[in-house]
Protein backbone atom coordinates (compact mmCIF):
# COMPACT_ATOMS: atom_id res chain seq x y z
CA UNK A 1 0.00 0.00 0.00
CA UNK A 2 1.62 3.12 -0.86
CA UNK A 3 1.08 6.48 0.79
CA UNK A 4 -1.19 8.41 -1.54
CA UNK A 5 -3.51 5.56 -1.19
CA UNK A 6 -3.61 5.86 2.73
CA UNK A 7 -3.92 9.67 2.41
CA UNK A 8 -7.06 9.29 -0.21
CA UNK A 9 -8.37 6.32 1.99
CA UNK A 10 -8.49 9.41 4.90
CA UNK A 11 -9.90 11.25 2.51
CA UNK A 12 -13.13 9.20 1.96
CA UNK A 13 -13.23 8.30 5.67
CA UNK A 14 -13.65 12.22 6.21
CA UNK A 15 -16.42 12.33 3.14
CA UNK A 16 -18.14 9.17 4.88
CA UNK A 17 -18.14 10.92 8.06
CA UNK A 18 -20.24 13.75 6.58
CA UNK A 19 -23.21 11.48 5.60
CA UNK A 20 -23.59 10.57 9.10
CA UNK A 21 -26.40 12.03 11.09
CA UNK A 22 -26.63 14.61 13.58
CA UNK A 23 -28.94 16.24 15.33
CA UNK A 24 -28.13 19.76 15.17
CA UNK A 25 -31.40 21.03 16.05
CA UNK A 26 -31.34 19.30 19.34
CA UNK A 27 -27.71 20.41 19.99
CA UNK A 28 -28.58 23.87 18.92
CA UNK A 29 -31.21 24.18 21.57
CA UNK A 30 -28.80 22.95 24.27
CA UNK A 31 -26.12 25.33 23.64
CA UNK A 32 -28.63 28.04 23.48
CA UNK A 33 -30.58 27.02 26.66
CA UNK A 34 -26.88 26.63 28.47
CA UNK A 35 -25.85 30.15 26.95
CA UNK A 36 -28.71 32.07 28.41
CA UNK A 37 -28.17 30.44 32.30
CA UNK A 38 -26.54 32.87 34.00
CA UNK A 39 -22.64 32.52 34.50
CA UNK A 40 -21.24 31.14 37.02
CA UNK A 41 -19.67 33.29 39.04
CA UNK A 42 -16.28 32.79 40.26
CA UNK A 43 -16.90 32.98 44.02
CA UNK A 44 -13.25 31.65 45.25
CA UNK A 45 -11.50 34.92 44.77
CA UNK A 46 -13.74 36.25 47.30
CA UNK A 47 -13.84 33.51 49.91
CA UNK A 48 -10.45 33.73 50.00
CA UNK A 49 -9.72 37.06 50.92
CA UNK A 50 -12.70 37.08 53.39
CA UNK A 51 -10.68 33.99 54.96
CA UNK A 52 -7.28 35.60 54.24
CA UNK A 53 -8.45 38.72 56.67
CA UNK A 54 -10.06 36.44 59.31
CA UNK A 55 -6.84 34.41 59.57
CA UNK A 56 -5.17 37.91 60.07
CA UNK A 57 -7.06 38.96 62.69
CA UNK A 58 -7.07 35.81 64.66
CA UNK A 59 -3.02 35.62 64.43
CA UNK A 60 -2.65 39.25 65.07
CA UNK A 61 -5.01 38.93 68.44
CA UNK A 62 -2.45 36.28 70.10
CA UNK A 63 -0.14 38.46 72.68
CA UNK A 64 3.03 38.06 70.98
CA UNK A 65 1.45 39.45 67.80
CA UNK A 66 -0.21 41.99 69.97
CA UNK A 67 2.71 42.71 71.62
CA UNK A 68 4.55 44.38 68.27
CA UNK A 69 1.07 45.44 66.55
CA UNK A 70 -0.27 47.31 69.77
CA UNK A 71 2.14 50.07 70.71
CA UNK A 72 -0.28 50.58 74.21
CA UNK A 73 0.19 46.99 74.76
CA UNK A 74 3.82 46.41 74.05
CA UNK A 75 4.27 49.59 76.17
CA UNK A 76 2.51 47.98 79.20
CA UNK A 77 4.98 45.24 79.11
CA UNK A 78 8.24 47.55 79.30
CA UNK A 79 9.74 48.61 82.92
CA UNK A 80 8.18 51.72 84.35
CA UNK A 81 10.58 54.72 83.14
CA UNK A 82 12.74 55.39 86.10
CA UNK A 83 14.13 59.32 86.52
CA UNK A 84 18.06 58.95 87.72
CA UNK A 85 19.69 61.74 89.25
CA UNK A 86 23.86 62.75 88.84
CA UNK A 87 24.81 65.87 89.67
CA UNK A 88 27.99 67.68 88.14
CA UNK A 89 31.07 68.05 90.50
CA UNK A 90 34.49 69.33 89.91
CA UNK A 91 35.70 65.12 90.18
CA UNK A 92 32.95 64.26 87.58
CA UNK A 93 29.56 62.75 87.54
CA UNK A 94 28.03 61.30 91.10
CA UNK A 95 26.74 57.90 90.97
CA UNK A 96 23.18 57.75 89.68
CA UNK A 97 20.64 57.98 92.34
CA UNK A 98 17.16 56.91 91.54
CA UNK A 99 14.62 59.56 92.24
CA UNK A 100 12.08 59.86 94.79
CA UNK A 101 9.78 60.70 92.62
CA UNK A 102 10.06 57.72 90.49
CA UNK A 103 11.24 55.25 92.39
CA UNK A 104 8.79 52.18 93.26
CA UNK A 105 7.63 52.11 96.96
CA UNK A 106 9.01 49.16 98.75
CA UNK A 107 6.87 46.10 98.95
CA UNK A 108 4.65 45.96 102.43
CA UNK A 109 3.56 42.69 102.99
CA UNK A 110 2.87 43.49 107.18
CA UNK A 111 -0.60 42.36 107.05
CA UNK A 112 -2.48 43.11 110.46
CA UNK A 113 -3.06 40.04 112.18
CA UNK A 114 -6.59 38.65 111.72
CA UNK A 115 -9.26 39.21 114.92
CA UNK A 116 -9.35 35.79 116.07
CA UNK A 117 -13.15 34.62 117.32
CA UNK A 118 -14.16 34.96 120.51
CA UNK A 119 -13.58 32.57 122.73
CA UNK A 120 -10.85 30.77 120.54
CA UNK B 1 -6.94 19.04 -0.19
CA UNK B 2 -9.51 21.67 -0.65
CA UNK B 3 -10.11 23.23 2.95
CA UNK B 4 -13.73 24.44 3.56
CA UNK B 5 -15.03 27.70 3.50
CA UNK B 6 -18.07 28.65 5.38
CA UNK B 7 -19.55 30.93 3.16
CA UNK B 8 -18.76 33.75 1.75
CA UNK B 9 -15.91 35.19 3.80
CA UNK B 10 -18.14 38.71 4.38
CA UNK B 11 -21.30 37.16 5.83
CA UNK B 12 -19.02 35.00 8.05
CA UNK B 13 -17.69 38.30 9.31
CA UNK B 14 -20.99 39.73 9.13
CA UNK B 15 -22.40 36.81 11.21
CA UNK B 16 -19.60 36.80 14.03
CA UNK B 17 -20.20 40.69 14.39
CA UNK B 18 -23.73 40.34 14.65
CA UNK B 19 -23.16 37.25 17.20
CA UNK B 20 -20.43 39.36 19.46
CA UNK B 21 -23.80 41.86 19.94
CA UNK B 22 -25.88 39.21 20.88
CA UNK B 23 -27.92 38.20 17.95
CA UNK B 24 -29.50 35.07 18.19
CA UNK B 25 -29.80 34.66 14.56
CA UNK B 26 -26.28 34.85 13.76
CA UNK B 27 -25.13 32.81 16.64
CA UNK B 28 -27.63 29.94 14.77
CA UNK B 29 -26.06 30.50 11.70
CA UNK B 30 -22.68 30.15 13.12
CA UNK B 31 -23.62 27.14 14.82
CA UNK B 32 -25.55 24.81 12.25
CA UNK B 33 -22.74 25.74 9.33
CA UNK B 34 -20.12 25.10 11.89
CA UNK B 35 -21.13 22.00 14.38
CA UNK B 36 -20.88 19.34 11.93
CA UNK B 37 -17.27 20.02 10.91
CA UNK B 38 -16.48 20.05 15.15
CA UNK B 39 -18.28 17.27 16.06
CA UNK B 40 -16.35 15.20 13.20
CA UNK B 41 -13.21 16.47 14.40
CA UNK B 42 -14.00 15.84 18.01
CA UNK B 43 -15.20 12.13 16.49
CA UNK B 44 -11.90 11.48 15.13
CA UNK B 45 -9.89 12.08 18.26
CA UNK B 46 -12.12 10.84 20.90
CA UNK B 47 -13.89 8.29 19.35
CA UNK B 48 -17.47 8.31 20.38
CA UNK B 49 -19.73 9.95 19.10
CA UNK B 50 -21.48 11.17 22.74
CA UNK B 51 -18.78 12.16 24.03
CA UNK B 52 -17.81 14.45 20.63
CA UNK B 53 -21.06 15.91 20.48
CA UNK B 54 -20.64 17.02 24.06
CA UNK B 55 -17.58 18.74 23.44
CA UNK B 56 -18.68 20.82 20.34
CA UNK B 57 -21.96 21.69 22.17
CA UNK B 58 -19.03 22.48 24.77
CA UNK B 59 -16.95 24.24 22.30
CA UNK B 60 -19.88 26.18 20.89
CA UNK B 61 -21.62 27.44 24.33
CA UNK B 62 -17.46 29.23 24.81
CA UNK B 63 -17.27 30.71 20.80
CA UNK B 64 -20.54 31.88 21.24
CA UNK B 65 -20.14 33.56 24.25
CA UNK B 66 -16.93 34.89 23.63
CA UNK B 67 -17.99 35.94 20.36
CA UNK B 68 -15.94 39.29 20.87
CA UNK B 69 -12.47 37.89 21.68
CA UNK B 70 -12.64 36.37 18.19
CA UNK B 71 -9.77 38.36 15.98
CA UNK B 72 -9.91 38.01 12.33
CA UNK B 73 -6.27 38.82 11.74
CA UNK B 74 -4.53 35.83 13.77
CA UNK B 75 -6.83 33.37 12.20
CA UNK B 76 -9.73 31.83 10.54
CA UNK B 77 -13.17 31.33 12.77
CA UNK B 78 -12.90 27.60 11.96
CA UNK B 79 -9.34 27.23 13.22
CA UNK B 80 -10.33 29.87 16.27
CA UNK B 81 -13.41 26.98 16.88
CA UNK B 82 -11.07 23.69 16.18
CA UNK B 83 -8.43 25.36 18.54
CA UNK B 84 -11.18 25.47 21.18
CA UNK B 85 -12.76 22.08 20.84
CA UNK B 86 -8.98 20.26 20.04
CA UNK B 87 -8.11 21.63 23.76
CA UNK B 88 -11.40 20.48 25.22
CA UNK B 89 -10.89 16.52 23.42
CA UNK B 90 -7.33 16.99 25.22
CA UNK B 91 -9.40 17.60 28.36
CA UNK B 92 -11.81 14.96 27.77
CA UNK B 93 -9.34 12.51 26.96
CA UNK B 94 -7.41 12.89 30.10
CA UNK B 95 -10.60 12.77 31.93
CA UNK B 96 -11.32 9.54 30.58
CA UNK B 97 -7.97 8.38 30.59
CA UNK B 98 -8.44 9.00 34.45
CA UNK B 99 -11.61 6.71 34.58
CA UNK B 100 -9.85 3.67 32.86
CA UNK B 101 -8.85 1.01 35.37
CA UNK B 102 -5.33 0.32 34.98
CA UNK B 103 -5.83 -3.11 33.57
CA UNK B 104 -7.87 -1.82 30.46
CA UNK B 105 -4.37 0.41 30.00
CA UNK B 106 -2.17 -2.29 30.67
CA UNK B 107 -4.17 -4.60 27.61
CA UNK B 108 -3.61 -2.11 25.47
CA UNK B 109 -6.32 -3.56 22.81
CA UNK B 110 -7.68 -1.79 18.92
CA UNK B 111 -10.05 0.62 20.80
CA UNK B 112 -13.87 -0.34 19.55
CA UNK B 113 -15.36 1.49 16.47
CA UNK B 114 -18.24 3.78 17.35
CA UNK B 115 -21.55 2.09 15.93
CA UNK B 116 -22.01 5.42 13.96
CA UNK B 117 -18.96 5.54 12.33
CA UNK B 118 -18.88 1.80 11.09
CA UNK B 119 -22.63 2.37 9.86
CA UNK B 120 -20.89 5.61 8.16
CA UNK B 121 -17.88 3.93 6.61
CA UNK B 122 -20.13 0.57 5.37
CA UNK B 123 -22.35 2.72 3.63
CA UNK B 124 -19.09 4.26 1.47
CA UNK B 125 -17.41 0.46 1.24
CA UNK B 126 -14.67 1.43 3.76
CA UNK B 127 -13.43 -0.90 6.08
CA UNK B 128 -12.63 -0.16 10.03
CA UNK B 129 -9.38 -0.81 10.00
CA UNK B 130 -8.23 2.94 9.14
CA UNK B 131 -10.33 4.15 11.89
CA UNK B 132 -8.86 2.04 14.19
CA UNK B 133 -5.41 2.57 13.32
CA UNK B 134 -5.68 6.05 13.29
CA UNK B 135 -7.07 6.01 17.02
CA UNK B 136 -3.95 3.80 17.97
CA UNK B 137 -1.77 6.86 16.81
CA UNK B 138 -0.45 8.59 19.44
CA UNK B 139 -2.20 11.77 20.84
CA UNK B 140 -0.24 14.44 18.72
CA UNK B 141 0.45 12.79 15.67
CA UNK B 142 -3.40 11.75 15.83
CA UNK B 143 -4.17 15.49 16.09
CA UNK B 144 -2.14 16.42 13.38
CA UNK B 145 -3.53 14.11 11.16
CA UNK B 146 -7.41 14.47 12.60
CA UNK B 147 -6.79 17.96 11.58
CA UNK B 148 -5.36 18.04 8.06
CA UNK B 149 -7.75 15.48 7.29
CA UNK B 150 -10.76 15.04 9.12
CA UNK B 151 -11.00 18.92 9.32
CA UNK B 152 -9.83 19.31 5.80
CA UNK B 153 -7.01 21.91 6.78
CA UNK B 154 -4.17 23.45 5.12
CA UNK B 155 -1.02 22.83 7.21
CA UNK B 156 -0.79 26.27 8.38
CA UNK B 157 -3.85 25.95 10.02
CA UNK B 158 -2.91 22.53 11.90
CA UNK B 159 -0.08 24.39 13.07
CA UNK B 160 -1.49 27.25 13.98
CA UNK B 161 -4.69 24.70 16.03
CA UNK B 162 -1.77 22.62 17.41
CA UNK B 163 0.16 25.74 18.65
CA UNK B 164 3.33 24.38 15.93
CA UNK B 165 4.76 26.24 13.09
CA UNK B 166 3.01 24.70 9.87
CA UNK B 167 6.44 22.42 9.10
CA UNK B 168 6.33 20.43 12.20
CA UNK B 169 2.17 19.83 11.44
CA UNK B 170 3.59 19.00 7.66
CA UNK B 171 6.08 16.48 9.37
CA UNK B 172 3.60 14.89 12.31
CA UNK B 173 1.00 14.16 9.51
CA UNK B 174 3.45 12.43 7.71
CA UNK B 175 4.64 10.47 10.66
CA UNK B 176 0.87 9.71 11.07
CA UNK B 177 0.28 8.78 7.33
CA UNK B 178 3.30 6.50 7.47
CA UNK B 179 2.24 4.96 10.53
CA UNK B 180 -1.48 4.02 9.12
CA UNK B 181 0.13 2.61 6.13
CA UNK B 182 2.30 0.37 8.33
CA UNK B 183 -0.52 -0.80 10.28
CA UNK B 184 -2.58 -0.84 7.35
CA UNK B 185 0.04 -3.53 5.55
CA UNK B 186 0.87 -5.45 8.80
CA UNK B 187 -2.81 -6.46 8.72
CA UNK B 188 -2.88 -7.13 5.03
CA UNK B 189 -5.55 -4.61 4.32
CA UNK B 190 -4.33 -3.46 1.02
CA UNK B 191 -7.10 -5.65 -0.95
CA UNK B 192 -9.96 -4.62 1.28
CA UNK B 193 -9.13 -1.38 0.27
CA UNK B 194 -9.15 -1.31 -2.86
CA UNK B 195 -12.71 1.31 -3.98
CA UNK B 196 -16.20 -0.51 -3.61
CA UNK B 197 -19.20 1.11 -5.17
CA UNK B 198 -21.10 2.54 -2.24
CA UNK B 199 -24.74 0.56 -2.17
CA UNK B 200 -27.21 2.39 -3.86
Amino acid sequence: MRRREVESQLEQVAAALKTMPLSSEAAWDRVRAQMKMPRQVNRWPLALSMSLVAATFIVANVVPMRYHLAPTLRAAYLPAPVLVERTPTPLGWTAPVVSGATAAPPLRFDVAPVPRPPGS
Amino acid sequence: MRTEPAKDDAWLAEWIERGARGDEAACAALFHEFYPSVVRLSLGLLNDLADAEEVAQDTFVYALSNLGRYDARRSAFRTWLFTIALSRCRNKRRRKLLLQGPLELLAGEMPATPREVETALERRGLRRQLWQALQALSEPVREAVVLRYLGEMRYKEVGAALGCNPKTAESRVRLGVEALRRALTEQGAAPEWQWSEAPA
